[in-house]
């Protein structure tokens, strides 16, 4: 078997049965926990808890106006990266018919010049954060072997998505395969590091709304 | 040696023609020098059909024109500008290979000394038997 | 059988003179990407060569690559190929059968011991000594052992020589293999390709005659002048993959307007071959540009990609009822997490027993 035969196959199967097993036992193991209740009254002025939650989740996409300066960079930055990883991911041709063969939805793609474009600049931005992490003395301080191996694997399938598109390096069938086992290791360590985060955000911005405006404290 | 189904509303390409003219002015002027002869196949670079007609009408044609009739027919002819040569294979109706020659002359349209010598002797050996027959003619009269 | 003349006496004696040599070779330099003053060496070799004695062994195949040989476009030119060389033993060409065949095939070894040139299209099966296919009583196996013995090279024409093929592909009923696990040492040529472009074959063949030696081979055992790129890098087609113009059917205003095939299983981008520039039939056109994507056939197990419609992004393992499965199972490991935080809660925040205190 070869390698590309590897990669589109047994690879992708385990990575994918990983993946699913993996968040799923995750999210029903904290989500079937029993509710944390507080029995105190609501403070006057409190939202409903959906409301507040909602609150919540959206209005922590950007800082608070005292922390606007310090967290510039690492807002902005992670908006780049995160949206270019989205563009890259669900507007490629090649993607969405990958998501189709699962999903059975499609949708229109985006030129493929565009998109490597953009994944150039997603690239760029990735490495940017890394070397924030580094430099930075707090976020060097409190970074893990989890918050750089979940950065690792996230890099890796974009250089190698680029260097696959531009034919770049080898032939470019092994550029192929080795984009798709990248996704593979990305795919079995999602579950099991900070990656998750992009599954339990909403939750943990939500109870945290909930809490704090129940108790009326801004949030 | 592309089919015109894909070449279909394709225009001429400028850009290639030029340098594969500059190509032959430089080989040309290589063999004006030193006699070293080269040769390009135009089969090797993505020219199309229209390409082909444009560049053979900026070398026209010069004073020369030749068929070969040997598995298939060629034509081999002398463009405008002595030296460059165009020598084209053909089978049935399709062009096989299509080439600009830098040369006196093709090496195709050479006769090799090899078959030269066996033509000798063959031509010698009708001569012997005509004489004979001559001979042997004379000789009942 | 090959007999002691050089290539250029034998035509002359037809009243060809060495011009054909030229002609012949020019076609095969532009064939094989050689540059153009190559013809003359080429030409030399051929015509001071002698008549190559070539076995063709058929196993099991289908005879797609005979036929495709033998449907050459060039057929004046190419009968010349014929010419040069001496098909001393083929199932579906020669003229005698039987023990006859076998006969002429064991002489023809014995006589050109070292230098005759073996062409096999056709994988081996090996399950069962290799029962599945037998001529004149023999296996397969056996009859290439026998006949690879004094060869001086091998060329494995066809996907089914070369890789195993379509009796190799799942399940492998017969333990199909392709050519190159049983020759050994000996040098090898594969020519893939369901069939393979007959320019391939006759232009492989006609560079081992003239230059003694076999022409640059990539990883696969295939010739790169004929195998060096993918018809993805040569397809005329390219320009609207780039731009993301594709057919989603074929017969849709994308299939009508000759958009790119990937998204109905285009297998061009992994696939290497020349059918994007010497085509089929003599240059008149290649799967693509009939509105049809690439089946893949030059590659290894072609047949157990997943499908030719299927696109190439598309994972090889049926998903669905493993992904299920798995959300089954995820959510099960879940629940029991939960179950055993809550006991475990319970247990922890229970009040102490009286009289511990």
């Amino acid at each position: 078997m070869d390698l590309l035969t590897f990669a589109r196959g047994p690879a992708l199967e385990i990575a994918m049965a990983i993946f699913v097993i993996g968040v799923l036992w995750r999210m029903v193991g904290v989500l079937s926990l029993p509710a944390w209740r507080d029995d105190s009254p609501p403070r006057k002025g409190a939202p409903p808890a959906w409301l507040a939650a909602l609150q919540a989740i959206f209005g922590k996409m950007a800082p608070h106006r005292t922390f606007l300066k310090a967290g510039m960079f690492t807002t902005i930055n992670g908006y780049v990266f995160h949206i270019g990883l989205a563009i890259c991911v669900f507007a490629f041709a090649p993607h969405i018919l990958f998501l189709k063969s699962l999903f059975g939805l499609s949708w229109p793609a985006l030129p493929s010049g565009m998109i490597f474009a953009v994944g150039a600049v997603t690239a760029g931005s990735l490495i940017a954060a890394l070397i924030y992490r580094l430099t930075s003395p707090v976020l060097k301080l409190i970074s893990r072997g989890n918050d750089y191996i979940s950065w690792g694997l996230t890099f890796l399938p974009v250089v190698t998505g680029l260097a696959a598109a531009s034919h770049i390096g080898a032939r470019y069938e092994t550029l192929l395969a080795i984009h798709i086992l990248s996704i593979c290791v990305f795919l079995a360590w999602f579950p099991f590091g900070k990656l998750m985060h992009a599954f339990l955000f909403v939750f943990s911005r939500g109870a945290t709304g909930i809490r704090f405006r129940h108790r009326g404290a801004q949030i | 040696m592309t089919s015109t189904c894909a070449e279909r509303g394709k225009p001429v390409d400028p850009r290639m023609i030029e340098a594969v003219l500059g190509e032959i002015a430089a080989q040309l002027e290589t063999f004006a020098l030193s006699g070293e002869c080269a040769s390009i196949d135009l089969g090797g670079l993505p020219f199309s059909g229209r390409d082909r007609e444009a560049l053979d009408a900026r070398l026209g044609r010069g004073e020369i024109q030749a068929t070969i009739d040997l598995a298939g027919r060629s034509e081999v002819w002398e463009t405008g500008f002595s030296g460059v040569w165009r020598v084209r294979h053909f089978d049935a109706t399709k062009i096989i290979v299509d080439l600009v020659e830098i040369a006196s002359i093709p090496e195709i349209l050479r006769s090799d000394r090899r078959d030269a010598k066996l033509a000798a002797q063959r031509l010698k050996a009708a001569l012997e038997r005509e004489n004979a027959v001559l001979a042997e003619n004379a000789h009942e009269q | 059988m090959s007999n002691d003349q050089t290539l250029a006496a034998m035509l002359r004696q037809r009243g060809v003179s060495r011009r054909a040599f030229l002609k012949y070779s020019s076609y095969v330099a532009s064939l094989m990407a050689l540059p153009p003053s190559s013809a003359g060496a080429l030409a030399e070799g051929l015509a001071n060569a002698r008549r190559q004695s070539v076995i063709w062994l058929s196993f099991q195949e289908c005879t797609g690559c005979t036929e495709s040989i033998t449907r050459s476009h060039s057929p004046t030119l190419e009968n010349l190929m014929f010419d040069f060389i001496s098909l001393d033993y083929h199932h579906t060409l020669m003229a005698v059968s039987g023990e006859a065949a076998e006969k002429a095939r064991q002489q023809a070894m014995e006589a050109n011991k070292g230098k005759y040139i073996v062409v096999v299209d056709g994988s081996i099966p090996t399950k069962d000594g290799g029962v599945y296919s037998c001529i004149a009583g023999i296996s397969n196996q056996q009859m290439l052992e026998e006949t690879l013995r004094d060869a001086f090279a091998v060329v494995a024409v066809g996907s089914c020589a070369a890789f195993g093929g379509i009796p190799k592909a799942n399940p492998n009923p017969t333990g199909a293999v392709a050519i190159k696990e049983l020759v050994g040492d000996k040098p090898l040529i594969n020519i893939s390709g369901c069939p393979p472009i007959p320019e391939a074959m006759t232009g492989v063949l006609s560079y081992v005659l003239s230059f003694g030696k076999l022409p640059e081979l990539d990883h696969l055992g295939r010739p790169k002048a004929f195998f060096g790129e993918t018809i993805h890098d040569r397809c005329y087609r390219r320009p609207y993959y780039e731009r993301g113009l594709f057919a989603e059917g074929f017969d849709d205003e994308g299939a009508r307007q000759g958009y790119c095939l990937y998204k109905v299983g285009c297998k061009g981008p992994v696939t290497y071959n020349a059918c994007a520039t010497l085509k089929w039939n003599g240059g008149t056109s290649f799967p693509i540009q009939s509105g049809h994507g690439c089946l893949g056939c030059s590659e290894p197990d072609f047949w157990d990609q997943g499908g030719f419609y299927r696109p190439l992004p598309t994972p090889l393992g049926a998903m669905g009822p493993m992904l299920a499965g798995a959300a089954v199972a995820g959510a099960a490991l879940g629940f029991g997490a939960s179950l055993s935080a809550r006991q475990h809660q319970k247990t922890f925040l229970a009040p102490p027993k009286s009289g511990e205190e």
